[in-house]
């Protein structure tokens, strides 16, 4: 076993020995274990409720007398989301862009039902997901964990006494790092076995989970790398632990909240009512479909006939 | 040079500069097997400093530093597997027991020790039977030391690096540590050791230096009988030429 091992596996019984790194390590496996339960049940019994109303919506539809085509159009028609099996693992941008639209003509609908409008503002923080897990809360427990890694060695004088009995410094930092990804692979436990899981249920999906996976290692290896690189260069662990906190606050709270207004400023998107105006716009550059006197009208109607080859509508 | 003249530590011309300091200046000693060397000093004279360089962990400005004939700044793992350090802490993972420690420390070390060997280490520095198994966290400093040189011991190094060993220890601890170290000596253990304990050092050292502001002032070489073993320096005597020393 190389030294680096040796020192992962030291770690590791460092980390059950102490009551709080059990605790902590616990509670880690723990919230991304039941989010992705709550994540697969919340989402099961969702399609349920979806595919019930998209069945009403759709028989509320047909049972429409005979009708003509564009009036159809007019009358419209509710569509669900149906959400994918990926969902159960984050459920993407569905809490904010809504769950239904509906479907009419000339009318550019949004989605309705949407959580973020619908409720406080912590949804918009996140719903606990296992993304939302891995992605926000496992890195903070991790830093927990973590944070005194290297710097505690320092601390206590053990680091000088390794040093000096030919232990090498990258070595230490190799299995310090190799004993936190071990605690980044327990948090990815509950997701991989999900992925497993759903992998069978729908192998069409396999692909789309592995790299879901993989996006999920490489996210969290940052994160052990981060960790025990501030452990290393922080003279005190807790000074790293400050460090760490103001890292995380800043990447998972900041930054996405100023990465959107900075899109928003640099890259402005159209509201509601220019999207309508520029559409109403164009509709009357094309014609008024209603007036069977308009000449957009007149020239769409026998371009059609004489694509048919007919001489009449009737 | 052969290995038989090769001395365990050699320092020689030593100059070690710090933020600009010098920390060590032209510093001279040499140590051979059986030895033990105590450099005594005020604060901030360099003591650590010149273990710190034995170790490798500071490199030498000017001058060299051999141990077993190897220079630590150009080849650090080798000197370092040669040698023992125990810091003034005699630091050790309080989550594991006093064996899991020597275990755990000599397994990093690359070195095997049967369990029988294990219990005899302990037992060369008398630490309790009942307290082998404890967890380290409520050691006494005292019993910390034994555990580290136990470590020492069973790493069986030629050479013994100790940064004020005694410090911080009762009386009691402090005879069983110097008695231990003269143990050590006749097993053939070359000791260097910093620290401000005159009374210890004069009974355990083969020679004892002062060091003041980087330099070496004043040293005495104990005597020897008629079979060859060392005799404690005389306290008194030692004392009164660190005084002039100190005061001129």
């Amino acid at each position: 076993m190389s030294q680096a091992m040796k020192i992962a596996v030291a770690e590791w019984t460092h980390l059950l020995r102490t009551r709080l790194a059990v605790l902590t390590l616990g509670l880690l496996f723990a919230l991304v274990a039941i989010a992705a339960v709550n994540s697969s049940a919340q989402l099961r019994s969702e399609a349920a409720e979806r595919l019930q109303y998209q069945q009403q919506a759709d028989e509320t539809y047909r049972a429409q007398p005979d009708r003509h085509p564009h009036r159809m159009v007019h009358y419209g028609h509710y569509v669900f989301r149906t959400p994918t099996p990926l969902a159960v693992i984050d459920p993407g941008v569905d809490a904010f862009t809504g769950r239904s639209i509906f479907l009419e003509g000339h009318r550019r609908n949004t989605a309705a039902f949407s959580e973020a409008r619908e409720t406080s503002v912590l949804t918009r923080f996140g719903t606990v997901s296992p993304a939302f897990t891995l992605q926000v809360l496992v890195p903070l427990l991790m830093i927990l964990i973590g944070f005194s890694s290297v710097a505690r060695e320092r601390e206590r004088g053990i680091l000088l006494q390794l040093l000096a009995q030919g232990t090498r410094g990258a070595a230490l930092v190799q299995g310090k790092a190799i004993a936190l990804a071990g605690v980044a692979a327990l948090a990815l436990l509950p997701l991989f076995l999900s992925a497993v899981w759903l992998g069978i249920q729908t192998p069409g999906e396999t692909l789309p989970l592995l790299m879901l996976l993989a996006g999920h290692a490489a996210y969290l290896a940052f994160w052990v790398g981060l960790i025990v690189a501030v452990s290393a260069l922080a003279g005190r662990a807790r000074t790293a632990l400050i460090v760490l906190i103001g890292i995380w606050a800043m990447l998972t709270v900041l930054v996405p909240r100023l990465a959107t207004d900075v899109a928003a400023t640099t890259l402005p998107a159209p509201n509601q009512a220019e999207v309508d105006i520029r559409l109403q716009e164009e509709l009357r550059s094309v014609g008024d479909s209603h007036n069977i006197n308009d000449p957009g009208f007149q020239s769409f109607q026998q371009q059609v006939l004489a694509q048919y080859g007919a001489a009449s509508i009737d | 040079m052969t290995i038989a003249t090769t001395p365990a530590l050699l320092v020689r011309n030593l100059h070690v500069t710090r933020g600009g300091k010098d920390v060590l200046n032209n510093l001279d000693f040499q140590l051979a097997a059986g030895e033990v060397f105590a450099l005594l000093g005020g604060n901030g004279a360099g003591k650590s400093t010149t273990l710190l360089t034995c170790i490798g962990l500071l490199a030498p400005s000017r001058g060299e530093v051999r141990v077993l004939g190897r220079a630590p700044s150009e080849e650090p793992e080798a000197v370092r597997a040669s040698l023992a350090y125990l810091s003034e802490t005699a630091t050790l993972y309080e989550h594991l027991s006093a064996r899991e420690n020597l275990r755990y420390f000599l397994d990093l070390a690359g070195k095997n020790a049967s369990n029988e060997a294990l219990e005899a280490a302990l037992d060369t520095v008398g630490l309790q039977p009942a307290a082998r198994d404890q967890r380290t966290a409520r050691f006494s400093k005292g019993m910390r030391q034994k555990v580290a040189i136990a470590l020492a011991i069973l790493r069986e190094t030629p050479v013994l690096l100790l940064d004020e060993p005694t410090s911080g220890l009762d009386p009691v601890a402090v005879a069983e540590f110097n008695q231990l170290l003269i143990t050590l000596r006749q097993r053939g253990v070359a000791i260097l050791m910093v620290t401000h304990d005159l009374f210890g050092a004069c009974e355990v050292a083969t020679s004892i230096g002062l060091l003041r502001d980087g330099r070496l002032v004043s040293s005495f070489v104990a005597d020897t009988d008629a079979q060859g073993r060392h005799m404690p320096l005389d306290v008194e005597m030692v004392r009164r030429a660190f005084s002039a020393r100190t005061s001129a």
